[in-house]
């Protein structure tokens, strides 16, 4: 009955939420490495639905066209160029690992809760939205955050050559 | 062996539904907007820590590094709209972690393909030249 009650006052959150968490789960426990791929853009596409659902639409957007397509079409390269058809063969103690890793996670999710559940007062203005948010993200972004802005873009640069280098054939030693 | 294949996407299942099930059930105990939005930042960054520490696929730890920074992302963004509706300084973080992701991304890319042009393995239990 409660449950029922609060996915009628938000439903939005609860499907978009269970369709990221199930496709972050699908990342992580997936056999075969492409579908892992695959289900990466649906937990992105989830994420891009919640930035909209948080009046963050210029996010949203990046989010679809940065994460969605940008880093999946990097990591789907990465897919192909590594050709990784046959799995791997299982270790002794790797069911173990796997364990003491699932209560790891598992322990900071209950721990993160548990601080979230306590007796805390956000200061939280219900219904106050930023009317015009990209206009206000662009003026940000070229007046007070310009040295970052700037900083990033040389970063990008920076990452872009680096990148080049790193994976270029070395010619001497073939 | 087609058996122990549907036993264990079986027990997949299993584990999915039962993490959804927990999940909702923790939202459902929240009582406002803000903090639901929290605890699903809070679910992504524990699978994406568990699949860092659990898989050796290097490219699946990639992905669970992406999914680390989404869940941030969230986080950024939800206390942006609901804390400071005003000036959007969240947002802009969130922006700023995006551009770094990318960069990270394309930096991992070929530091992996470097890897295996070397040692042709992807598996994290064959990278360890860096090990003393």
């Amino acid at each position: 009955m409660e449950i029922l009650k609060s996915f009628i006052n938000n439903p939005g959150y609860f499907i978009l939420s269970i369709i990221a968490i199930s496709g972050a789960l699908g990342v992580v426990l997936e056999k075969n490495i492409v579908r892992a791929g695959f289900s990466l853009v649906i937990c992105f596409s989830a994420v891009a639905g919640t930035y909209f659902s948080l009046n963050a639409p210029f996010v949203g957007a990046s989010q679809v066209l940065i994460y969605a397509v940008g880093i999946t079409l990097i990591i789907v390269f990465a897919l192909m160029l590594t050709n990784i058809k046959n799995d791997m063969p299982k270790l002794k103690g790797e069911i173990g690992k796997n364990i003491l890793s699932a209560i790891i996670s598992i322990g900071i999710f209950i721990v993160f809760t548990k601080a979230l559940t306590g007796n805390n007062k956000w200061f939280e203005f219900d219904g106050i939205s930023c009317p015009r948010n990209t206009e206000v993200i662009g003026l940000k972004l070229l007046g007070s955050y310009v040295l970052p802005f700037e900083l990033i873009s040389v970063l990008l640069l920076v990452a872009l050559i680096g990148a080049v280098v790193i994976a270029k054939k070395d010619k001497k030693n073939v | 062996m087609s058996k122990q294949l549907f036993l264990s996407s079986l027990a997949r299942i299993f584990v999915t539904a039962f993490l959804i099930a927990f999940f909702l059930f923790t939202a459902v105990n929240l009582s406002s907007t803000l903090e639901r939005y929290i605890l699903l930042s809070t679910a992504l960054f524990s699978i994406g820590i568990y699949g860092l520490t659990a898989s050796r696929n290097v490219i699946r730890v990639l992905m669970s590094i992406e999914l680390l920074l989404n869940a941030v992302n969230i986080n950024l963004v939800a206390f942006s709209s609901f804390v400071d509706p005003i000036d959007i300084k969240g947002q802009i973080f969130a922006m700023f972690v995006m551009a770094v992701a990318a960069a990270e991304a394309a930096i991992a890319l070929a530091i992996i393909l470097a890897i295996y042009r070397n040692l042709s393995s992807v598996d994290m239990e064959d990278f360890s030249s860096l090990k003393w």
